[in-house]
């Protein structure tokens, strides 16, 4: 059995586990979609935001940018982190009372402005697709990295 | 900043009452507590923000030529780097877990003081 086959069947059998999860807990409803019922407890709330974290954009893109830049790649740390306290403490709970699962919706009706909703979800449409680009780089740089290993394995072996 | 409370959209915590059409705002007592509360919340949300920026903005960027002097006891890196890079998360995350105790606490007092005042309300109707 090569590398190759034991590398795609463990990325299959996972692939295939994340399919089966997301079937088995879909939802019907709003609610279910934002917030899955506000039924997690907050500590596995917790944990998935911690998990979401450690993703490709964390682990790989601000690890290398950070020692790419040095010194001055402390703003992505200090402007990440600080904003999320600016999050939990002027967004979240209001957020939460207001009954809204999404901050454009809440910044519409707080202020009663179509415009101030419109800017929100244009933010956030920036943010978005700014991060998803990020992480969809990643991924293919993870996933290259294994076929490299793998093409060096297989030739190494040829080889040697 | 006025109190959100004078919009409708506000529901209050969960209460055991029948219909939940949230505080009668021409009690005066009721409202008393409500702008109380509502003092409170803005006064720990800005001394938090303060600290936040104090120690995110202050140390981690103006002051950190300043603090460089100084190294981190222990290991030898320079305090300003020190805050920028790590310290400044460390505490960051601390807030957030000040705030959360913090504000649990007030909102156990105000419910509590809420039913209290709408028990008085029911005995004297």
């Amino acid at each position: 059995m090569s590398i190759r086959f034991w590398t795609f069947l463990f990325v299959g059998i996972s692939f295939c586990l994340y399919l089966f999860i997301a079937w088995f807990c879909r939802v019907r409803d709003t609610k279910g979609f934002y917030v899955a019922g506000r039924g997690v407890p907050s500590m596995a709330n917790g944990m998935a935001t911690a998990a979401d974290w450690m993703s490709a954009a964390s682990f790989i893109s601000m690890a290398g940018l950070i020692s790419m830049m040095g010194y001055a790649g402390g703003v992505y740390l200090m402007g990440w982190t600080g904003g999320y306290v600016l999050l939990a403490l002027l967004i979240a709970p209001y957020l939460r009372k207001f009954g809204h699962y999404t901050v454009p919706d809440f910044i519409g009706d707080r202020f009663v402005s179509n415009l101030a909703r419109l800017v929100a979800v244009l933010c956030a449409l920036f943010v978005c697709f700014t991060y998803v680009a990020g992480q969809m780089r990643g991924v293919g740089i993870v996933f290259s990295v294994i076929n490299d290993i793998i093409s060096d394995v297989n030739t190494s072996e040829h080889k040697g | 900043m006025s109190a959100p409370f004078n919009n409708s959209n506000m529901q209050g915590k969960k209460t055991t009452d029948q219909q939940n059409t949230g505080p009668n705002l021409h009690l005066p007592k009721i409202h008393a507590s409500l702008e109380r509360y509502w003092r409170k919340n803005i006064t720990i949300t800005i001394g938090l923000l303060m600290i936040w920026a104090a120690i995110g903005l202050g140390c981690g960027v103006l002051l950190a030529d300043w603090f460089n002097q100084y190294k981190l006891p222990g290991t030898g890196f320079p305090l300003g780097f020190w805050f920028a890079h790590q310290g400044s998360i460390i505490v960051f995350v601390l807030l957030i877990l000040a705030y959360c105790v913090l504000m649990n606490r007030l909102d156990t007092q105000h419910h509590n003081e809420l039913e209290q005042l709408k028990n008085k309300r029911k005995t004297e109707l």
